[in-house]
């Protein structure tokens, strides 16, 4: 067989197998649209080109059992029989027999359809054939048949080396929504070839009656010199809209008819070579290869067939398009290179022309970096494909199991280089296999639960922070955290005293510990104790990492986060110093200029950047990688606003070059540690930016971590802090406050201030006089000195007098860890308590303490309610947040009830009065979304403001948290956030 | 549209062109038309008045057509213009349509 | 690229066998490039080079572990660039300069081409990995005896990555164990 057959067979098996794959997809849907028309359709044609292209390489295994196939479609498309359960469960039989023959193509005659065909020909047998063929097109391929064909036009073609293709064309779909007139059009189809037959198929037409017509669809018998893909791209057609005559079967069919013209001498070899094997399909080397018994000839198939995955690429024409544009312009480089030498050669190099040299050298250089780059697309792939598998696998599973499952996907155009998307096949797999078996509860188990029938699993692609995010989530049983260590202690895994101290999450990731499994019922689906340990090791064999979210009786979530390998994103191109990074354009919101005129504000180390009513923090990239930059707060440069899960923060850079789609270059393994970058990237010039890892960055710098972006059994271990701004106010003590509460800070001379009663006062141009609040007034500190010339005034948020405080020095933004508050210690009114900070003792200063004890108490409640008789139920079942939230509410609202889980609130709801519900949204008996159903679904509860509290800290969590009727999400650590939730809570109930 | 019986051939004359704007319409009248005159033996389209169809046009021709098989009529297009007659030409359909088969381009 | 045509020319059978060995089991193959840096003379199993590249453009990867010199483009690719010293840990060690010349090594997938790989050719990866020194030698035929790494005269080393010195009559040469040298050294995460 020579290289152009093989490669050909190659490129019949990729395509097959996508042929085959969307036609298990389309099986299953057709299941639940047995009338959906253009479904039916892409199946025909999907079984058509498989068997006519088998046709071509003699495959006679796989021609038979999809010519039975296709026969059957044809009869359900065409409304003569319809598709029930059974007929698809044969057609996926079907599927699966083609699939294992198009695996191994040399094969395929060893593997027996006879079953199959028997049982789809009983079918046809009692359905007469369909359209007839015309005389003396018998031994052409069926889809050939129809087509009245000059013998002349076909023998010139095949002589010129031309090829024949069968166009489908849809007048309306694929011509006139084009802009185009079909008139027009075929002109053009004219002007390319020579076009040898049409047949416009009007069984798809029914009578008048018929309602929603059909578009129509012609079928153009076409030779011409193109090559499928460029013809394609001239017709602006999708692939499956073309096929390649055969031309041996075209040359077999010319032997039987008449000759009119001299006759021809046979077609030179070279030329067919290039377009098919010149012997008839049944005296192809494919199926003699085997008798033929010399290793010469059935090896080169052997090795072709195994290592196929990975040997041919299908690109896009515009790719493909984009491709010789370059080349284009690569030639035009050339051609100017060698006038430069030509005129050289002659004597005449001036400096003009040197210059001209030049810029020569650099748009090649150029051209050749962009031409790499475009040809590293052709290694990315469409998630889809993968993804769209698991209906098939879902579907199989939902029968055996008797359960009945509906899939989702999501992210199906998310690409990923082709190593990826078959790195993630067996994992997903497995993934999904155990949604279905563990996680969907039986039938009766979720109606009785109060779930819908059917069970959903959903699988979703995205690209996220630089990363690559692949969820599998099923709205099953959940995780039971008590049922996992029980089974970990059962199996020897754990101590029960180890078991006991687990958390949550790390109970949840007991499953991935080799030899665990919890199926009660081992399976012969999934549960065989082996899986969740290799899923996890495949995982992180690409590099990736695994994380589990889970609630009990709604379901679990198994993420999973890749490093974009090879991947393109589109990037924000920043530098800083002579560096330049690319920030994942998915990330970035908007881009601030800051100077002198728009300075950042500085507090010791840390800057905040006011942005309209916002204070958001702000990291300095050159002062994180430790670069010499002009790094005061004034100095000129750009601020990038940044939103990472659900936070937002500031990266400040030199410089904004470009937007650019990059392609994702993986870090060395020296690197694989680093912490800023997720990968590296190559731009124009063959410069190298580093990609920076947003998360990485953030972590740690920015208030309240996300535990959503981290490793899960690492935050869940780490106490979560709250974020205080340090400052001194002349005395040698450290004040900390909730970054939460500032509005802003002002540096002002000290001059400015005004001594009126007793009293400090600011005079503001534009607004109220400040009164300034000193703490060493107010709380029990060294006295100080005088004022320095310079000061700063801290003026809060929500506070309806016109007040700030004043602090000589800023120091630093700081974590305060919510388990490091020492509230024993000192204790005074605007006091909370005090702290060791950065190795510093420091007083957490309570604001409406404070301010109380300044006689200048409450903060501003639009709307006049009263925070003084407002009620607060809490519904918590962690002591340790009880305890936590408790501390954050006393003294600040009237009451706070509390109730150990939302089964208990609902019962207090029942006979006490509350302005505000604050619940926890996981908890025993009734958790927080279904306690707040039940509120929402009972008129005297409808308009109860409600403050979720969870750390779970996911956008899916909000939008849920937002769609069962939560007013308020917070994350349950920080205090003053969650004041002034209530605050703004209160407030827009009271308006 | 005008519809005369002549002998046993009702023959429709469209006013237009026939575009995806009027086809909706049009197929009432036709239906309408048809089941008026059960006697007609042949049904000629006549497009004196046409320029130009587009995709949804042919599609109602086709549909006429297919109405006049079921009905077992015999049916036919007359007038056709330089610019619909080339487009049947192209289509394969001039011969379904009774119009004499010209070479194929 | 400026590969000197002696290292892409394969060796020929002349060589003699290798001497017995006195230090830890040699890995090298039979020839060895030679390279200076700092004024020491190293070498490493010519197998194991892919190309030599000549004052590469190094982009510096600021907070990464001191080993790692910066990256370079290579063709499309980005390769990692060792600082040597660093690597082979020696607290003087003073990185920075000009680079003058980078050794590129082979992926582990390209020397499994080879028909005889290197002995410790599974320690390598599938990033490209380069050192930047400061001038390639010659090549040298791995014969005579090969001496263990004197433990005192050098501290810090990390005697992983080193097979032994060889002493040739223009000095000593310390031959890399280059596997384990382009590996990942122990504790250096940043």
């Amino acid at each position: 067989m020579s290289t152009a057959e093989q490669e050909m067979l190659e490129l019949f098996v990729q395509e097959a197998r996508e042929h085959l794959g969307v036609l298990e997809t389309d099986l299953v849907s057709l299941e639940a649209n047995p009338r959906d028309a253009a479904l039916l359709n892409r199946l025909f044609r999907a079984v058509h080109s498989v068997k006519g292209t088998a046709g071509f390489f003699g495959l006679t295994a796989i021609t038979e059992l999809a010519h039975v196939m296709e026969s059957v479609m044809a009869l359900v498309r065409d409304g003569r029989m319809s598709a029930g359960p059974e007929l698809i469960n044969l057609f996926l039989a079907g599927t699966d027999k083609l699939k294992a023959m198009v695996a191994a193509p040399e094969r395929s005659s060893d593997i027996s359809s006879l079953a199959e065909r028997e049982a789809l020909g009983a079918l046809l047998r009692s359905d007469p054939p369909a359209r007839p063929a015309v005389a003396g097109n018998e031994i052409l391929p069926l889809y050939l048949r129809a087509f009245r064909i000059d013998p002349e036009l076909v023998r010139t073609a095949l002589r010129s080396g031309h090829h024949v293709y069968v166009v489908q064309l849809r007048l309306h779909a694929d011509i006139e929504l084009k802009g185009q007139g079909i008139l027009d059009y075929l002109r053009e189809v004219q002007s390319l070839g020579t076009l040898i037959d049409t047949a416009t198929d009007i069984d798809e037409i029914g009578g008048l009656e018929s309602d929603a017509p059909a578009d129509v669809v012609c079928s153009l018998l076409f030779a011409t010199a193109m090559e499928p893909d460029l013809l394609l791209g001239a017709f602006d057609l999708p692939a499956d809209q073309l096929v390649q005559a055969p031309s041996a079967a075209l040359r077999d069919w010319l032997s039987t008819q008449p000759v009119l013209a001299p006759a021809a001498p046979p077609a030179p070899p070279a030329v067919i070579a290039a377009a098919a094997p010149v012997p008839a399909p049944a005296a192809t080397p494919v199926t003699t290869a085997p008798e033929d018994g010399t290793t010469g000839t059935a090896h080169p198939m052997a090795s072709s067939a195994r290592t196929k995955p990975d040997e041919t690429v299908r690109i896009s024409v515009s790719l493909l398009d984009a491709l010789m544009n370059l080349a284009g312009e690569m030639v035009l480089g050339r051609n100017q290179l060698l006038r430069v030498a030509e005129s050289r050669r002659e004597g005449a190099a001036t400096p003009a022309e040197s210059d001209g040299l030049g810029g020569i050298i650099q748009g090649i250089s150029a051209v050749t970096s962009d031409l790499q780059r475009t040809i590293m697309r052709a290694r990315l792939q469409p998630v889809g494909g993968l993804l769209g598998r698991f209906h098939r696998v879902l579907r199989d599973l939902g029968q055996k199991l008797g359960k009945e499952i509906q899939l989702e996907t999501v992210g199906d155009d998310v690409e990923l280089d082709r190593a990826l998307i078959e790195g993630l096949s067996d994992p997903l797999t497995h993934l999904v296999r155990n949604a279905a078996d563990h996680g969907i509860e039986p039938r009766e188990e979720r109606v009785r639960a109060g779930k819908a029938p059917a069970g959903r699993v959903r699988i979703s692609a995205a690209h996220l922070a630089g990363r690559v995010q692949i969820e599998v989530r099923d709205d099953g049983r959940g995780l039971d955290p008590a049922r996992l260590k029980a089974k970990a202690v059962e199996k020897g895994l754990l101590t029960p005293e180890q078991a006991e101290r687990l958390g949550e999450a790390e109970a949840w990731q007991l499953i991935f510990a080799p030899g665990f499994s919890t199926a009660a019922v081992v399976s012969d689906v999934s549960g065989r104790g082996v899986g969740m340990d290799v899923v996890k090791t495949n995982i992180e064999r690409l590099g990736g990492r695994v994380e589990i979210e889970s609630v009990v009786g709604r379901g679990t979530a198994i993420i999973i986060r890749l490093p974009l390998t090879l991947a393109i994103i589109p990037a924000l191109i920043v530098g800083c110093d002579d560096r330049l990074f690319a920030v994942p354009q998915l990330n970035l919101v908007e881009i601030v200029r800051t100077g002198p005129e728009r300075p950042l504000e500085d507090f010791g180390g840390s800057r905040l950047l006011r942005l309209r009513e916002e204070l958001l923090p702000v990291l300095d990239l050159s002062s994180l990688l430790g670069l010499p930059a002009a790094n005061h707060a004034g100095a000129s440069g750009y601020v990038l606003i940044l939103r990472l899960d659900r936070r937002r923060f500031g990266l400040r850079v030199d410089r904004v070059a470009d937007t650019e789609e990059i392609v994702v270059k993986p870090l060395g393994r020296h690197l694989q540690g680093t912490t800023f970058y997720s990968g590296a990237t190559l731009l124009g010039q063959g410069r190298i930016a580093l990609i920076l890892d947003l998360a990485g960055l953030a972590a740690g710098r920015l208030p309240v971590e996300s535990n959503a972006a981290r490793d899960t059994t690492r935050t869940v271990l780490r106490p979560p802090a709250e974020q205080v701004l340090l400052f001194r106010d002349g005395t040698p003590e450290t004040f900390a406050l909730h970054i939460a509460n500032i509005g802003r800070i002002e540096r002002i001379s000290s001059s400015r201030i005004e001594r009126i009663g007793g009293q400090d006062f600011l005079r503001q141009e534009n607004g109220p006089t400040l009164r300034l609040v000193r703490l060493q007034t107010h709380l029990p500190v060294t006295q100080p000195g005088p004022l320095p010339d310079e000061i700063h005034v801290i003026v809060p948020r929500l506070v309806d007098q016109p007040v700030a405080i004043v602090a000589e020095q800023i120091i630093d933004a700081a974590e305060l860890p919510v388990d490091a508050l020492d509230s024993a210690t000192l204790t005074a009114q605007g006091v909370l308590g005090t702290a060791s900070i950065n190795g510093a003792l420091t007083i957490v200063v309570d604001l409406y303490g404070l301010l109380r004890s300044a006689g200048l108490d409450r903060p501003a409640i639009p709307g006049g309610a009263d925070l003084a008789s407002c009620r607060i139920l809490l519904a918590e079942d962690t002591l340790f947040f009880r305890e936590a939230v408790r501390r954050a509410f006393t003294g600040f609202v009237g009451a706070l009830d509390v109730a150990n889980d939302g089964e208990e609130a609902w019962q207090r709801l029942q006979t006490g009065s509350y302005d505000v519900l604050v619940t926890d949204l996981e908890m025993p008996r009734l958790n927080g979304f279904e306690l707040v159903a039940r509120l929402r679904a009972d008129p005297r509860f409808k308009q109860l403001p409600v403050i979720a509290l969870s750390a779970r800290d996911t956008p899916e969590f909000h939008e849920r948290a937002r769609g069962a009727g939560i007013n308020r999400f917070e994350s349950k650590f920080d205090r003053e956030r969650l004041r002034l939730a209530l605050v703004e809570a209160l407030s827009s109930s009271a308006s | 549209m005008q519809t005369t019986l002549d002998a046993s051939t009702l023959r429709i004359v469209f006013a237009g062109d026939i575009l995806s704007t009027n086809v909706a319409a049009l197929r009432t009248e036709l239906l309408v038309t048809l089941g008026a005159h059960p006697e007609a033996k042949h049904v000629a389209a006549d497009l004196t008045n046409s320029r130009t169809v587009d995709s949804q046009g042919i599609n109602l021709l086709l549909a006429l057509y297919r109405e006049t098989e079921r009905r077992q009529v015999g049916f036919r297009v007359e007038n056709p213009s330089a610019e619909i007659r080339r487009l049947f030409d192209l289509l394969n359909l001039s011969g379904r349509f009774g119009l004499n088969p010209a070479r194929r381009p | 690229m400026d590969t000197p045509r002696r290292i892409a020319a394969p060796p020929e059978a002349t060589l003699t066998p290798r001497g017995s060995p006195v230090a830890p089991a040699r890995v090298a193959g039979d020839q060895l490039l030679t390279f200076r840096t700092q004024g020491r003379w190293y070498a490493c199993d010519l197998l194991w080079v892919r190309e030599i590249l000549r004052q590469p453009a190094i982009t510096p990867v600021d907070r990464a572990p001191p080993v790692v010199r910066g990256l370079i483009h290579l063709r499309g690719q980005i390769l990692t660039a060792l600082d040597l010293e660093h690597r082979l840990g020696f607290k003087s060690a003073s990185s920075g300069g000009e680079a003058e010349r980078c050794i590129v090594f082979k992926t582990g997938p390209e020397l499994a081409r080879l028909a005889q790989p290197p002995a410790d050719s599974e320690l390598a990866g599938n990033d490209i990995i380069g050192v930047v020194v400061d001038h390639i030698g010659d090549i040298i035929a791995d014969r005579g005896t090969l001496l263990p790494p004197p433990p005192d005269t050098i501290s810090g080393l990390d005697h992983a990555c080193v097979a032994g010195v060889l002493p040739r009559p223009e000095g000593l040469i310390t031959l890399l164990n280059t596997g384990a040298f382009l590996s990942v050294p122990s504790g250096s995460a940043p």
